[in-house]
Parts: C-alpha cells; structure tokens; sequence
C-alpha cells in the first residue's frame, strides 16, 4: 500500500520534479495535482483518502497559506510545506506553523529547484514519512 | 507586657540611633558645599529629626520631644518658608543633634526623660533662631512646658508614619498604637488629613475626606485632639465615608494649651496652597469634562467644600467668605451652561485673591453686590451665571493662552532646528499653529486669530526649507509683537479680510500654573430640538458664526475627537486587565464610551454613533470577565477599523453557523477540563466521562465537516495521562480555531457576548503562562532535549503554542512569530531525527529569558521592554545563514545588486553557491522563463545548465497577467555574449525564454564587512545584545581558566633558559669525562635552542595580550548578565498593589537597596521566593497593609530584609518550603514575628557567578582564593610577632608591622586549627626560626591574620556558588577554576572574621 499524495504548486516544472522524486519512493504515489490553492480545494473532495499534501506558498488564485487555513478543516492529509519561502526560522514558516501545517521544508533553489532531491531529498524524505506515520 | 515595654525601649534606642545618624549625616552633607542639590538632604533632615521627635513622644519623653520639635520647626523654616541655610543654623542643628544623642544614650539608659537644664541653652538658642528667621511666627514656648500630655499632638505636626516607614525606620506611633490596643495612643493621622491622594479611588478618597473632616471638627470644637485615634481613623478610612465620620465623632477631646493659628504654620500654609492649587485644577477639568451634569456639579461641590473647610481652619477669612459664598451660591448653577459659566467666574475671583488681591463687588461687575464687603475679608460676589462672560476676562485663561503662545513659540524653534524632512516639518507647523488659532478663536482675540490664520495658511505652502524658515521667523516676529501688546497688521495675502489691527492682544501673563488645555474644549449638550446637529460649545458657535463649517471640518476638533478616541482606547484596555469589580468595569465601561459617543454626536461622525451607541446598549450583557474582556476586544476591532477609514465589521456569511456551533460547544469546554484533572486520580472514569463528552462534541461539530476537530477531541478520551489530555485538548481548540478564522465570527464586535475559541485559549494558556515557561526552561536546560523523552517535540510544540496563544493575548505579534519560528527551528529537528546543535538551544534560552521578563512585568502592570523580541526574531531568520557558517543573505543581495523581488527569499544553500561564484569572479544572469506551456524548451533549458554551463542560485515565480513566469537568477563563468548566445538558440523569438538582466556584482570581497553587519547594524545589536546564558558563561569561564592555563604554561617555558641548562649538565658532563660537544656543534645547537626559545617567549607575549582579552570578556559578559535591584524591587511593589488589590486591599511595599547590582540569576531567585512569601502573607484575612523591603549585598552574600505589618500568622507550610529553598541555595532564612504585630523575615543567599579579582593562595595541598579587595597587608610574620593568648583556647594574635594585633585564622578545617595554633606558638617558645607567611584580610571593623604557606599570584576568577553538600563547607562562599586547571575554594572574609 502507498500513500496517497497530492502535489499544490503552480510550477509545472517543479510538479514534475516533485512527481518523479516520488516516483523514487515506493511508499508514496502521487494521486493529484493543483496548480494553486484554489485548485486543490476543489480537488479535495474527489480524493477524501489522501494521505500527505506537498504544498508551495507563492501561487496565484490562492497561495499556500490560505490553501492551508481552509484545508485544514476538510481533510485528515498531513499537510507540508514546501517552499522556497520556508527557509528555518522565517517568518513564512513561522506563520505556517501557526496555522497548523504538520510539516515544513524549504526547496533548495527557489521555486524550481531542479537540485530538489540532490539538496532536499533527505529532509524532505524524512519529514514525509515522520508525517505519514504519524 | 514587660518583655513588650523592653522590646519598645530597644527599638527606640536602635530607631532614634539611625534618625540621628541619618540627621548628622544629611547635615554633613549639607555642610560640604553649597553647589549641590540640597533638597534631597533637608527633605532627609526633617524626616529624621520628626521621626525621632514622633518615638520620642509615643514615650513620654517631653524634653527630648521638646527640643527635637523645635529642631524640626527651624528646618522646616528652611525646607518651606525659604529661609536660607545658613551656617549658624547649620552649627545649631549639629549642636541639636549631639544633644539629642546625649539625650538617646541617657533615655535608653534610665527609661526616662532626661532633666531639661543640661539642654535649656539649646532651647533657647533654637527659639530665637525660629523667632530670627520667622518674625511673623508666635513666640516660641517650651513646647515640653506645654505638653502636660506627654503624648498630646501639637498642631504644628508635620508627617510621621510613612516617611518613617520610607526611611525604613520604626514607626514608633503605630508600634505604640498597637500595644496599647488603641487607648490613647498618639496619631499621626493628622497628617495624612491633608493628603489627597492622586491615585485614590473617589470612594477612598471620600471616605479619607471624611476622616479628615471629623476630625477637623474635633479641632474646631474642641481644641487639639488628644491622641489615641490613629487606629480608628485609619480603619475609619478603610471602612467608608459615612462610619468613618462615625468613629472620628467620637474621638476623645481633652482640654490642652491654646493653639496658635494654623496659619501660622509654614506647612500648613504650604498645604493649603497646594490644596487651592489642586482645587483649580480639579474645577477646571469640571469645566471642560463630558461627564453628566449631576456628576460635574457634585465634584463642584466636593472641591470647593474641601477647601472651604481647610480655610476655616486655617482661618483665612477671605477665603472662607469667597468658598463660603461660591458654595451658597452653588445650587442656582442648574444647568451645564450655568456651571460653567459660575466656575469660570468663581476661578477668576480665586485667582485674585491667590495673587494677593481682594475679592471685591469690582471683580463681577457685571452682578451688582448686595452687601457690603468688609475690608479684612472681601466677600465674593454673589455667583450668576454670566452668559456674556468671556474666556478672555478671565486670567486663568489668559495665563494659559499665554503659555500656549510660548509653547508654540518653542516648538516652532524646534522645528527650524530639526533635522526632520520638509514635508513632516511643514504638517507640524501647521498643525501646531492650528491648536494656537483655535485657542485665540475661542478667546476672541481677533489679532491672534489674524496673524494665525494668515500664518496657517501659508505654511501649507511651504515649499522648501528657505521659505519654510523664513515663514516660521516672521512669524515669530509677529508673536513676539503680539506677546508685548503690540498690533501686527496681517497681509492680505488671501482675499480674507485683513482683521482690524486695533484689536489689541492682552498682555500674558507669566507664571501661569494652571494646566487644562484650552485648545480641546468639549462640545456643550446637544439642543433638545435638534439631537442630530451638530451643537457647539458657545464659544465654538461664536466661531460658527464667522466660520459656518461644521465642527468635524475643523483639523483642531478632529486632532481631538482623534485624541479622545485614543484616551478611551488606553481606558478600555486599563479597564479590561482591571482587577476592579465586573460592575465597577462595566460601569467605566458605559461612563467612558458614552463620553465619546457625546463628541460623536458633536462632530456627526455616523459611523462611529452606530458603532459606539451599539456597544453602549449591549454593555449590560458585560456580565462576567470574559464577556467583558470579548466586548472591549470586539469593539476596540472596530476602533482600528474606523480608525484606518474602514467601516465597522459586519457580520459575514456563515458566521451565524459558526455562532452557533461555538454557543453550542461552550458548556464543554470546561466538562472537558474538568474530566482532564480527574486523569489524575481516576483513569478509567475520567476516561470514559470524556469519550462521552467527545461524542456530544463530534456530534455537534461534524456537521460542519471539521474532521481534525473530530480527531483532536477524540484524541482527548484517548489519553492516558493530563499531559496528553491537554496536548489533545490545545489541538482541539486550535482545530476551531481555525474555523473561527475562516469563518469570522464578528457579532461580539456590538456587545454581542460569544465565548470565541481564541479567546478562550487565550485566556487559557495566559492563566498558566509561568507554568509554561517553567516547563519550556527546564527542558531548555538539559543537555539534550531527547533527555525529555522520545516524544519531547509533542510536549515542546504544545508549550510554545500555549506562549504563541499568550503572546496573542497580549497583542504581541512579533514575540509570537518568534514564538512559531522557533516551533519551525526545533520542528525541524524533529521531522529529520537530528539533533538541535548548540545555536538553536542558545537561541531558545535567550527567547524564554526575555519573554519570562516581559510577562512577568506584564503581571505587575508594567510596560515590557519587546525591544530584544525583535532582535531575536531577525536572529531566528537568520539561523539557518549562522549554522551554515556562510555570509548573510542580505551581504549577497547588495554585493549582487539583486532586484527587488530576489529580496529575502536566498535559502543558505543559494546563498553558499552564490558565494562562491563571488569568489571565482563568475558572472551573474537574470533569466526570464515562462516554460509553464512548454516542455521541451523546459528541458532544453534546464539541460543546457545541468551540462554546466551555469548555476542555478534560485529563481523566483513572477505573476503577470494569468501566467506563472520564473526569473533565473544564474551564475557564469561565460562571458555575456556566450550566454545571450545560447539561450537565444533556444528560444530564438525571445518571448519565452530571455536574458531579462545582466547584474554587475562587487566582487571586492571584505568577509569582515558581513561579520560587521549591514548597516553596523549587527554591532549595535550585540551592544545591546543577547543576555549572557548560565550555560554560556560558564563556558567562558572554562575558556578562559583554560587560557590561564596555557598562559601558565607559556610563561613558565618561556622563562626557561633551556640552553643554559643543557649547557649546565654538559659541561658537569664534560668535567668528568672531557667536552662531548665541539665548538661549532655546540654553538650550532646553541642558536637553534635559543631560536626556539625566542618563538616560545613571542608565543607568550602574544597568548599574554589573549588573555588579558578573555578576562575583558568575562568581565563584559559577567556584566551583561548584571541588572540593579531595583529592576526586583520596583517588580515587588507592583506586585504588592496587585496581589493585595485582588484581596480587595490596598497594600504597599517600600523598599530600599534598588542601586544594588545582582546576577540575573540571583534576581530570578529572589524574585520567586519573595513573591511566594508576598504572596502567602496577603492572602490571610488580616494580611499587611504595608510592607518594606530592605537589600544589600556583600562580597559573597544578597541579604533581604521583608517587613510587614500584617497580624496574620505566617503559612507555616510556605514558610518551612522557603526554608528549605534557600538552604538548598546556601542561604538562610529567618522569620522573626514582632511582639506587637507584623513580621519580619531574613533572607540571605551566595551570590551567583560574580567575577572575582583574587589573590591564589597555597595551604597545604589545596588552593584558596582570597578577595583582593579584603587584603590589607601580606607579611612575614616572624616568630615573635605571634602572641599566644592563653586564656582563649590557645588562640593566637599576629602583631602586625603597624603595631595592630590581628587573631590568626587558619583557613583549614576549623577542628584542627586549633593545633596549627598550638605549632605556632610551640614554634614561636623553641625560639625556632619559623617565618610563617600571613595574609592580613579586613572585613568591616575586624582585622584577621590568615597564615598560608605559598602566593600562586593574582587571578580573576568566576566565583560559581557552592552547591549540594558543598553547601556545608563553612567560611568559604565558592569555588572557582584556576589558571592551573586546579579547583580553588573562596574564602568568605566576613565569616572567617566572624569566628574570630
């Protein structure tokens, strides 16, 4: 059994690096795809059995944050963030803690971090099983 | 009894001893030189001769009461009447306070008064030094010839008890009161009589009045008033108006010598000046204040009767007939108008007859007088209201136009000096001259408003700073002409109409003193026929006539709606953290938001009437804490709102579901907490009452689809243990939370009163702050924070969480960001299963130290200093750049030049790759992309930089239009043209992908400049930096007893002539068997030595000047962590008033010793026991009104001194627990009950982590340190300097080389010194040669010999105290790490000395 996961970022180049990097991972499979908030709100009814949300802040429509606030009430998926605003400590993840995001990992290299698992697999990695398992 | 009598007579004895050194020393210091402040010291004289003089009396003791009272009037000649101090009265108070001492001896002696001949001559000269300073006074009598009573209180007295109590003296009145269980016991009541006190509630304050007036009528009917109602009267005072008016009737009267005039009196004179003062001021705010009618004309009638009685005992007959009339009159004042107008009147005619003048029929002549006015004591006119009546008659108001015009001219200056930009100095000028044009217009000074105007307008168009100043001096140029009387003609610049120039401006008047502001007049009540129009004062509809505007058009009138609206903002805050009464708050509530809703109504403001009249006749449902506390939130929401031009809040869509589900949940929350606590006793049960009540929650909450509510709650009946209820109980309540957010539920805004989820875990988690911080310390505080257990992020996420929802609570926004960063810094840890490195804890125990600090003076009611919150903060967004060992962020940003929005989104990675690029010199791209819509220039390009052709440093999303764009920022070692090159072949039209900028980066690369810090910034933050950890200090300890060791090391190798040693044991080498060395080897071998030892010395003259900066830095850091007492003791009385205001008391705490500088530590240790002890004795029925607190330190010791007056016993429980926390900390503490109530307690503790400058020292095989600073010779004590004493257990004496004896003390263990002792003295009687080494050490009076059998040398040390069953070690205060590595003990001079 893998665990259910949704990809939120407007890049598609970086749903693309997200999606292969789990394709590295047999426990997790990636099940839906927004590119903004907005999106994947909608998108949250069709797959109440999601397991894990991989959430960018920086999106048009609607950003990360609002996305988490009202998420937060629908669905049981651990949400993390992912982001190239959520470097440790700054005030983007600070705010997302507050909100209740379950995890936090910066992207590496900005929006599309084409170095994302060379940089950030390990963390990322980590933080998604502690999530999942959680 | 007698053990009583006895315990008084030596309280005497000490108290009077400490009066007559605090005389004699106030009066050597005003005998040093007359170029310092000398109020301080006369105010300190009087105070210690009255309280001498008040113990002396409370005894009986008439003549030395005498003399000390009439040393107290020529002071008081000094401290109030102006009469300069000169040298024979200086000689004359010395020669007074000798005697008095003389006197204290004999008394203390005898237990009687002393014979008054010996002092008749001190009398004497003291009445004619009276009777030559005060012509006017009556001659001075023997006061102990009239004092029949011994304790009889003359009324001449002047304040006793609290000023005693301040100098932490003995109130010998009270004591006596106390003894002799009320019966004739001497007051000093008569003095607090006169106070009228600020910060008195009007209750209090009436009731204090009336206190005052029984007894002042006891006075008027009877004479002096025997003494013996100073209990009575102070429980009077607490018990309310009317019965203390009761008790004080029946106060005994006695006949006794006539008494003079109080007006005879400087201190009463200055009194009643003071109360006249305050009385103006007081009808004054009556005049301009919005409060209704009733309560205005009442306060009317309280200030002036106030001072009519006064007056009447004063004597002041022309005061009396102006109050007495004023007060007759007052009833015909039936209207706001008429009050007005009679006050403003009536304010004039006390002017008058303050200024020196009479009150005559000419001062109103607008109302004709019906009598005649005597010529001693001119009567008031009768009071009328005049309608026509002008600000502009009246001098009060002149006065303060006056200063207004000065204060005007001032800041004008300012501003031509400031360095402020043009357009904030044009708005101030304006804005400033707009509050004058105001006050002239009410006044009716035309030439003013002239000038004023023609200036105002102006100055909107000042357009740089030349015309600015050159407008601002002609300006004053027309003040100045103005200010002398003269007339400016205005330029008719604008097609206003010049104003007649023969209007002349009144000349002002200085030294006004009366400080209403003129400038925001309230309006007057709205005309009955038009509720909705806007209803000026009359002043303000004179200026309506000529200015037809409304009154919300005026700048001036909406600068002070603007300032009203701030004043009930700040009142609504006090009143929502008030521990008043919940009827008491909603009544301030209803009183203060009427007041602006008035002026709302005045100016016409809709929106706020809508928002002010909604809250006001919602205020009766305020009917509980948190009800009232939700209102004002609500409501001050709203304030913002419209404060910032927005409209009120109005409910949104869905909020009445969420309404609803909150209403519905209410009655849970506290069945949940309640079920959480039985976890403790009864797991099952409770666990199956909560399971129950988390099924009637989900059935109300799933209806809105709020899963993780579900979870959470359920999560609640899962816990085995309250820990784990109340993790799942915060995540409950933030899951609605979250609801709430989305789902704004604003109908509190109108008073509408709903329990919202954030508040309540607000309230929740601000309730248990301390708890919290406790618990976040703790696990700060351990080495590793696995220590806390496999689950520790669970229990550290929920405590900060309960501080982030406590921040909130507090409205502080940044301390709670800081708060969710750290949540991020340390989550992180967590979710990779690595460690947190040293940084992170540093960090983290900087945060709980300064916010424990800030929430600790929030619950004193004091204003926290966040200023370091914020520095924290940038540090915490900054962790990542400090671990990662690289340059800033923000270093690269400049040196790249990056635009804007590559601003503060470098993560430390983009910032390492970018760095190095800096170093190799390589170029820098900004490379737009919009590859959202093509996949194959994607790859392209990201192939074309994966082949090495550029970096990737990062890339930001850039929204134009409905497209996702990228911007690139690359690095290349390719030149512009190679690069523009190739990504022009991949996307040749340029539209999709493009080189947007080519950046010119500063490769001059300075590393020190980001260690510098942007700005200096970084500098100027460590100045004021961090505070020092334990942790941290001590590692710097360690460092630096590590540097000392090297330093030892280096020293000695380097003082070793290596060469000459080898050279020794060759050549004894070569004696026996012939040279080993030829001459060239050895002088090759020679050169080399040498050459080492040369780099060896240059070694220790390097590591020298290292360690002389480590011992800089231990002393800064020591100081860093330094803070004076008074930061405790200021802390203490705050929390006295608090603490003894929630037991509906009103308790005080004076202290002394706030100049003391303590270790943070030691702060925190005393603060927690004291406010434990605090704390213990106010919560008994009959707790301390008053408390004092005294602290000193020594060397190696903080002592405290609590007092109080409390009748309750102790808690013993409480008692016995400080016992044992100090015993554990090395300290002692002593409760001591006083016979005659009250208690005192003695709390010492070893101080923590000071920096020590000491002397190293050997006994035997252990090293001692001894404080430099104690020693006061080192000598050879040769054998016969030891004197043996015989009779005194084989002690011995060390003759010093000065000739004085010093007891030797060994510094081993007391029980075997008494045989070093014996060896000593053997030594010394077999005429041996011993040359012992002593240390000679000083403490206080005594003087000690101390023998030791080496000096290691002078070291600064940091003094750690002893610990654990160290704690036992007697005569040594610590230990300390030395230079060699080695542990030395410190020596406590004063109980060494003590033993001696």
């Amino acid at each position: 059994m893998s665990y259910k996961v949704m990809i939120v970022d407007d890049a598609a180049m970086m749903r693309l690096y997200i999606s292969s990097f789990l394709n590295s991972l047999p426990e997790f499979k990636m099940v839906a795809q927004a590119a903004n908030g907005q999106e994947a709100l909608d998108k949250l009814s069709d797959h109440p059995d999601l397991d894990l949300i991989l959430l960018d802040i920086e999106m048009p429509v609607m950003d990360g944050l609002e996305f988490l606030r009202h998420a937060k009430l629908k669905t049981r998926a651990k949400i993390c963030m992912l982001s190239s605003v959520t470097v440790q400590g700054s005030p983007h993840a600070a705010k997302a803690r507050e909100l209740g995001a379950d995890g936090v990992v910066a992207k590496p290299s900005g929006t599309v971090s084409h170095d994302l698992e060379e940089k950030t697999g390990d963390e990322l990695r980590d933080t998604m099983r502690r999530l999942v398992a959680a | 009894m007698s053990d009583e009598m006895d315990e008084i007579w030596e309280l005497f004895a000490d108290d009077g001893a400490q009066s007559l050194d605090a005389m004699e020393a106030a009066l050597d210091a005003l005998s040093d030189d007359g170029t310092d402040d000398q109020v301080p010291h006369i105010s300190a004289l009087f105070r210690a001769v009255h309280t001498f003089k008040g113990n002396s009396r409370v005894l009986g003791l008439s003549v030395v009461e005498s003399r000390a009272h009439l040393a107290e009037d020529l002071i008081g000649l000094v401290r109030d009447s102006g009469v300069p101090l000169s040298p024979e009265i200086l000689d004359l108070l010395f020669l007074a306070g000798d005697t008095l001492r003389t006197m204290l001896e004999e008394v203390a002696a005898t237990r009687s008064d002393v014979d008054p001949e010996p002092s008749e001559d001190l009398l004497r000269q003291l009445q004619e030094m009276i009777a030559k300073c005060d012509p006017d006074a009556a001659p001075a009598e023997d006061p102990a010839a009239e004092a029949e009573a011994p304790a009889e209180e003359t009324a001449a007295e002047a304040p006793a008890s609290a000023p005693a109590a301040a100098m932490g003296g003995m109130d010998m009145t009270a004591l006596f009161d106390e003894m002799s269980d009320g019966e004739d016991s001497s007051s000093s009541h008569e003095d607090d009589f006169w106070e009228f006190d600020e910060d008195l509630e009007p209750d209090e304050l009436a009731a204090k009045k009336a206190a005052a007036e029984a007894d002042m009528e006891a006075h008027e009917a009877e004479g002096p008033v025997r003494n013996g109602s100073s209990a009575a009267a102070k429980l009077a005072e607490q018990e309310g108006g009317a019965e203390a008016v009761a008790v004080e009737s029946s106060v005994k009267v006695e006949d006794g010598p006539p008494l003079s005039s109080l007006a005879d009196d400087p201190t009463y004179r200055k009194i009643f000046d003071e109360m006249t003062a305050e009385m103006i001021e007081k009808l004054n705010a009556i005049i301009l204040s919005d409060d209704a009618f009733e309560d205005r004309y009442k306060a009317t009638e309280r200030q002036v009767d106030g001072l009519l009685h006064a007056a009447r005992q004063m004597e002041y007959g022309n005061w009396v007939s102006l109050l007495e009339d004023f007060a007759f009159d007052c009833p015909t004042l039936e209207n706001e108008d008429l009050l007005s107008a009679g006050l403003k009147e009536f304010l004039g005619k006390v002017e008058v007859l303050k200024s020196g003048g009479e009150v005559t029929a000419a001062a109103a002549p607008e109302t004709p007088v019906d009598e005649p006015v005597p010529a001693e004591a001119a009567k008031a006119a009768p009071v009328e209201p005049d309608a026509n009546a002008k600000l502009s008659d009246d001098p009060t108001y002149r006065k303060i136009f006056a200063e207004m015009a000065e204060d005007l001219v001032e800041k004008l200056k300012g501003i031509l000096s400031s360095a402020d930009g043009l357009e904030e100095c044009r708005d101030n000028t304006v804005k400033f001259a707009g509050g004058l044009l105001h006050a002239a217009r009410q006044m009716e000074f035309d030439n003013w408003v002239g000038v004023l105007e023609a200036f105002e307008a102006k100055a909107a168009g000042f357009d740089s700073d030349v015309a600015l100043k050159e407008g601002i001096d002609g300006f004053l140029s027309q003040v100045e002409t103005l200010q002398k009387g003269g007339e400016v003609v205005v330029e008719a610049e604008e097609p206003a109409p010049a104003e007649p120039a023969a209007e002349i401006a009144p000349t002002p008047v200085p030294g006004a003193s009366v400080s209403e502001p003129v400038e925001a007049p309230e309006p007057a009540p709205e005309p009955d026929a038009a509720p909705d129009a806007v209803a000026p004062v009359a002043d303000a509809a004179e200026l309506d006539e000529k200015n037809p505007k409304a009154l919300s058009d005026d700048p001036t009138y909406r600068a002070i709606y603007a300032d009203m609206t701030a004043d009930l903002v700040k009142k609504l805050k006090a009143i929502r953290n008030s521990a008043d009464s919940i009827e008491d708050r909603r009544g301030n509530v209803v009183k203060h938001v009427g007041g602006l809703l008035h002026a709302a109504q005045q100016m016409g403001f809709d929106n706020w009437i809508t928002l002010l009249e909604a809250f006001e006749s919602n205020a009766a449902s305020l009917s509980n804490d948190m009800a009232l506390k939700e209102g004002i939130d609500g409501f001050l929401a709203n304030v913002d709102a419209l404060q910032m031009g927005g409209a009120i809040a109005q409910p949104k869509s869905g909020c009445d579901e969420a309404d609803d589900l909150f209403r519905k949940l209410e009655p849970y929350y506290a069945a949940i907490a309640e079920a959480v606590l039985d976890l403790d006793s009864d797991v099952e049960a409770a666990q199956a009452k909560l399971h129950e009540l988390a099924e009637e929650v989900v059935s109300k909450v799933e209806a809105f689809g709020l899963v993780r509510a579900e979870d959470s709650v359920r999560k609640i009946a899962e816990a085995q243990t309250v820990k784990a209820a109340r993790i799942a109980q915060l995540r409950f309540y933030e899951e609605l939370i979250s609801f709430e957010q989305v789902m704004p539920v604003e109908s509190s805004v109108l008073g509408d009163v709903l329990v919202r989820p954030s508040h309540l875990v607000q309230l929740w988690a601000t309730d248990q702050i301390f708890d919290t911080l406790g618990a976040l310390r703790e696990m700060m505080e351990r080495v590793s924070l696995e220590e806390e257990g496999a689950d520790w992020f669970a229990s550290f996420n929920h405590h900060m969480r309960l501080l982030f929802h406590a921040c909130g609570y507090y409205r502080m926004e940044t301390a709670g960001q800081l708060t969710m960063a750290l949540v991020d810094l340390f989550g992180r840890v967590h979710e990779t299963n690595s460690v947190a490195d040293a940084l992170m804890l540093h960090m983290a125990r900087g945060f709980l130290e300064t916010i424990e600090l800030v929430f600790d003076a929030l619950d004193q009611g004091d204003d926290p200093d966040l200023s370091r919150i914020d520095d924290l903060f940038e540090e915490a967004t900054n962790i990542s750049f400090q671990q990662g060992g690289v340059v800033s962020a923000r270093t690269i940003e400049r040196k790249l030049g990056l635009p804007e929005e590559f601003h503060r989104v470098l993560s430390p990675d983009s910032v390492k790759a970018a760095h190095a690029a800096l170093q190799d010199r390589e170029h820098f791209y900004v490379v737009r992309a919009d590859l959202n819509e093509d996949e194959t220039l994607a790859e392209k390009y990201l192939e074309w930089i994966g082949a090495g052709n550029a970096k990737m440093i990062t890339n930001v999303t850039v929204f134009e239009d409905d497209r996702t764009l990228f911007d690139f920022l690359l690095a290349s070692d390719r030149e512009q043209d190679a690069v523009v090159s190739a990504i022009t072949t991949m996307d040749p039209s340029a539209t999709k992908l493009y080189v947007a900028q080519v950046l010119s980066p500063d490769y001059s690369s300075d590393e020190d400049e980001d260690e510098q810090g942007e700005d200096g910034q970084t500098a100027e933050r460590e100045g004021s930096g961090p505070s020092i950890s334990l942790p941290l200090m001590e590692a710097i300890g360690e460092i630096s007893a590590g540097q000392a060791m090297v330093h030892h090391i280096l020293e000695e190798l380097s003082s070793t002539d290596l060469m000459q040693t080898i050279d020794h044991i060759l050549r004894r080498h070569g004696s026996d068997t012939g040279p080993v060395l030829d001459g060239e080897t050895y002088s090759t071998l020679r050169d080399l030595i040498e050459g080492y030892t040369h780099k060896v010395s240059r070694a220790a003259e390097a590591e020298n000047q290292l360690n002389a900066q480590m011992g800089r830095l231990q002393e800064e850091t020591a100081k860093l962590r330094e803070r004076p007492a008074g930061i405790l003791l200021r802390t203490l009385a705050a929390f006295v008033e608090a603490r003894s205001r929630q037991h509906g008391k009103e308790a005080r705490l004076s202290y002394d010793g706030e100049g003391e500088v303590l270790d943070q530590t030691m702060l925190d240790s005393l603060g927690k026991l004291l406010k434990k002890l605090i704390r213990s004795r106010l919560a008994g029925g009959s707790g301390p009104s008053n408390f004092h607190l005294s602290l000193s330190r020594s060397d190696n010791r903080v002592s405290v001194l609590l007092e109080d007056d409390g009748t309750a016993d102790p808690d013993q429980e409480v008692l016995q627990t400080l016992h044992q926390v100090a015993v554990r900390e090395g300290g002692e503490f002593r409760p001591v009950p006083v016979p005659s109530g009250g208690m005192r307690f003695h709390l010492s503790l070893p101080v923590h982590m000071a920096l020590l400058d000491g002397m190293v020292v050997r006994v035997g095989d252990v090293c001692y340190v001894v404080p430099v600073n104690s020693i006061e010779r080192i000598q050879l004590g040769a054998s016969d300097a030891l004197l043996p004493i015989a009779a005194s257990n084989n002690d011995a004496m060390l003759r010093t080389d000065t000739g004085e004896l010093a007891p030797i003390r060994p510094l081993t263990d007391p029980a075997a010194s008494g045989n070093v002792v014996e060896k000593l003295c053997a030594a010394n009687n077999d005429g041996g040669s011993t040359s012992n080494l002593y240390i000679v050490l000083r403490s206080e009076d005594s003087r000690i010999a101390v023998p030791v059998d080496e000096m290691l040398g002078q070291q600064l040390v940091l003094l750690r105290p002893l610990q654990g069953p160290l704690v036992g070690i007697r005569n040594m205060m610590g230990l300390a790490l030395l230079s060699g590595g080695e542990v030395g003990m410190v020596v406590a001079v004063d109980r060494l000395a003590e033993v001696a």
